[in-house]
């Protein structure tokens, strides 16, 4: 499965992996609100992602800005593969909801 | 029918659109192929240049766009080498047109590959790019003048000027359920310069309330780049429909964009394109859908004949009032269904390009195709099925019918041959003429080769177009080699069955050393026709309206004056006519006064006496089914308003079989093939058996 979740008692750690396109959208956005909605801090783990797509992007910026909101920690797990960076770069997407670069 | 497959109602709507694109891309190929011909004979032709460009740079854009990254990595090399050649930087050569041929071949076997069916040859796919690498990148393709060797990788006007574009790009919500990714576009843009984006989420709701696969996202973008506003289009080609786009210059040899600039953002304004949805739209439809929608449409002309029929028979005005309102709307909806079937023949006409060149590349002779009427309209399915037997007859042409050119230059003859394919309407059918002018057929050699045969007999009197016809008999061929084109000896049978199951008829006509025509009369349609209801006893026949001319009365007195001929005299031309009453052996008693319906057909004018002619018909053909295939003076059938079935006649066919009946009787075997007493123009000679 391209998505996951794990929880912790600090955090939830939303894990995605491989092709992450379309096709998981909704489960994406499920497992976002679901981690969202604990009101622990996010991590998202996208060292495993191959490719990633424009729906990715919209729900990564969603839930950024659902974090950022709710004043949620957004943690993104280092090292980003370097086709997210590039994805990331091309359409000035933040590192984190507070980042200024 | 080769009906278009229909994916299940739950595949996936991604499946969905990778199938049309396969479908598009398919379409596209079959475009860049004639293009490649066309600019073989127009070397220097840059629209042409262009075309093939655009056509490559879809099927690699949208290739990758569809996860089909084998063929978009495929197409790369010859999208440079097209750009090359746009550039100025190589030539077209007929070495390189037959490479991009062969690699075309290569693209529809990797489009008809999916999943874990891999059935593209990976061998031969590498042959094709180290030939093109070779042609492109180290031969003498180069210009003397070019300062440097063009690498492949290179894809603008060394003579561009620098341009800043402002690209706004406001993707439709439903853009990406089509399965394309805006992400894909916007790194193929960089890939053409420098480029800032800024990417607008206004319209990006809260997580709850968004949908994950509708686009809130637009784009604004500046791009410093050598490429013409055309190479930026290209980037949203697949998606053209389904975006709002601008793109203008900023200004020409415009500074670097500054980033602080960029972040900064120019006001957002996204204009609606001004062309945006000028002309006509079209959708893309199964085959199958329409073939069932045609069906649905056969059933209701049957049950509009049925309510006609009640409402005849009662008194009620009404009745009758929405009887005939039916009657109306349900042939207008017959014509408007029939009309969304017929297609311009221009598609299969092109296909034949290939096949004219590659045939005579490889049998050494110089051949041109002339197409003409390709405009012309034809059902669908009658289109789909006459693919193979208009391959099978320019194959003929090509192999046996034109010579080498030493041959046609020592006979006074053009060095280039030329095969003509045309089609043209004729009433209700359509004539496809296949022609050449080459040496036209041997009818000695054909004549010997059917005695040998046992065809026909050593002592048999046949005209020469009894003989020429021959070669549409099983088995028939005089080719003294059999080679990878044709002299098998099954392509003009199989031509002829293919021609006779699509109700359409074949003739040959050939002059030696002028050339040779083929003629197939083909149905407009398969599937509702008009015709003209008749009566003979108690049964019901239909005659194609199509071949009807005029019903004239046949007294018992005219039948005396024509003292036992099978003839009457129609404003002082003689008709001869066949009687269905005995051409089907029904016994009732005959009327005092006959009907003659008189048809046009292959072989003149005929009569066809019946007891009654009921009227016109709306008919909607029925396939008799496989018992009854052999029986070929009967189309088909239709169901009549009270349920009763009528047979649907095929005139030709009834004449033929009526000149096989007597020339039967009158020599006491058949002496003949069915195919000899086709098309002889020594017109009809019917007597009284």
């Amino acid at each position: 499965m391209p998505v996951a979740i794990e929880q912790s008692a600090e955090a939830s750690t939303v894990l995605l992996n491989g092709d992450v396109g379309i096709g998981a959208a909704r489960e994406l956005k499920s497992v976002f609100s679901q981690a969202l909605a604990s009101g622990k801090g996010l991590k998202i783990d996208l060292t495993g992602v191959t490719v990633l797509d424009t729906t990715t992007l919209q729900l990564l910026w969603a839930a950024q800005h659902a974090a950022a909101k709710t004043g949620t920690q957004w943690v993104l797990i280092e090292p980003v593969p370097e086709e997210v960076e590039q994805a990331m770069g091309l359409v000035n997407m933040k590192r984190s909801p507070t980042d200024s670069k | 029918m080769n009906a278009t497959s229909i994916l299940p109602a739950n595949a996936p709507p991604v499946d969905k659109y990778k199938q049309a694109f396969q479908e598009e891309a398919r379409e596209i190929l079959v475009e860049l192929e004639s293009t490649l011909l066309e600019l073989n004979e127009h070397p220097d032709d840059s629209e042409l240049v262009g075309k093939a460009f655009r056509g490559l740079h879809t099927i690699k854009g949208s290739g990758a766009m569809f996860g089909f990254e084998e063929v978009a990595a495929f197409t790369h090399n010859l999208e440079n080498a097209f750009d090359g050649i746009r550039t100025g930087r190589l030539h077209v050569t007929p070495e390189l047109i037959d490479l991009t041929l062969a690699a075309l071949d290569q693209i529809k076997v990797m489009l008809n590959s999916t999943g874990d069916a891999k059935v593209a040859d990976a061998s031969s796919d590498c042959d094709i790019q180290d030939r093109l690498v070779k042609l492109i990148g180290l031969d003498g393709h180069q210009r003397a003048d070019s300062p440097t060797p063009p690498t492949i990788e290179t894809s603008f006007d060394a003579h561009a000027e620098m341009t800043t574009w402002k690209i706004q790009f406001s993707p439709g919500p439903d853009l990406l359920r089509t399965g394309a990714d805006p992400l894909l576009m916007l790194r193929e843009l960089k890939q053409l310069g420098e480029l800032r984006v800024v990417t607008d989420k206004l319209e990006l709701p809260p997580i709850g309330e968004l949908d994950p696969e509708r686009c809130y996202l637009r784009w604004e973008m500046l791009l410093t780049s050598l490429a013409a506003r055309e190479a930026i289009a290209d980037v949203f080609l697949f998606v053209e429909d389904e975006c709002e786009l601008t793109i203008e210059p900023v200004a020409p040899a415009a500074p670097a964009v500054s980033a602080p600039e960029v972040a900064a953002g120019p006001e957002l304004k996204w204009n609606r394109r001004a062309d945006d949805h000028v002309g006509e739209s079209s959708i893309r439809v199964p085959a199958a859908k329409l073939d069932q929608f045609v069906d649905l449409v056969g059933e209701l002309v049957t049950v509009q004949a049925r309510l006609g029929e009640i409402a005849a028979r009662g008194d009620d005005a009404d009745v009758v009032a929405v009887s005939e309102e039916v009657e109306r709307l349900t042939s207008a909806l017959r014509e408007n269904s029939m009309s969304i079937r017929m297609l311009p023949i221009r598609g299969t006409f092109e296909r034949f390009r290939r096949l004219v060149h590659d045939l005579a590349r490889d049998l050494r002779k110089e051949v041109e195709l002339a197409l003409d009427g390709s405009e012309t309209e034809l059902d669908k399915t009658v289109i789909d099925r006459l693919n193979d037997p208009l391959m099978h007859l320019i194959r003929n042409s090509v192999d046996h019918g034109i010579e080498p050119p030493e041959l046609r230059l020592a006979a006074g003859k053009k060095a280039v041959a030329t095969v003509r394919l045309s089609a043209r309407y004729s009433g209700a059918n359509v004539l496809i003429e296949v022609s050449d002018d080459g040496a036209g057929i041997d009818v000695e050699a054909v004549r010997k080769h059917a005695v040998a045969k046992g065809l026909i007999a050593g002592d048999a009197h046949l005209t020469e177009a009894q003989v020429s016809s021959l070669i549409m008999s099983a088995g028939f061929t005089t080719a003294r080699r059999v080679t990878d084109v044709s002299g098998r000896g099954v392509g003009m049978d199989v031509v002829r069955q293919s021609v006779e199951a699509l109700r359409g008829t074949i003739h040959l006509s050939s002059k030696s050393g002028i050339g040779t025509t083929i003629t197939l009369r083909l149905p407009l349609t398969l599937a509702i026709i008009d015709g003209l209801l008749v009566r003979v006893g108690h049964a019901f026949f239909v005659l194609p309206l199509a071949n009807s001319l005029e019903c004239v009365e046949l007294t018992r007195q005219d039948i005396a004056d024509a003292n036992g001929k099978h003839v009457a005299t129609v404003r002082g031309e003689i008709i001869p006519y066949i009687r269905l009453r005995e051409h089907f052996n029904i016994t009732t008693e005959r009327p005092e006064r006959e009907q003659i319906m008189i048809a046009e057909t292959e072989d003149g004018r005929c009569g066809f006496v019946v007891d009654e002619v009921l009227g016109d018909h709306q008919t909607v053909i029925k396939n008799l089914g496989r018992f009854y295939r052999h029986v070929q003076f009967i189309s088909g059938a239709t169901i009549l308003g009270d349920g009763t079935v009528a047979l649907i006649l095929d005139p030709d066919r009834v004449i033929q079989d009526a000149l096989r009946a007597a020339s039967e009787v009158s020599r006491g075997r058949a002496a003949l093939p069915p195919e000899a007493c086709r098309g002889t123009g020594d017109g009809l000679q019917l007597n009284s058996s």
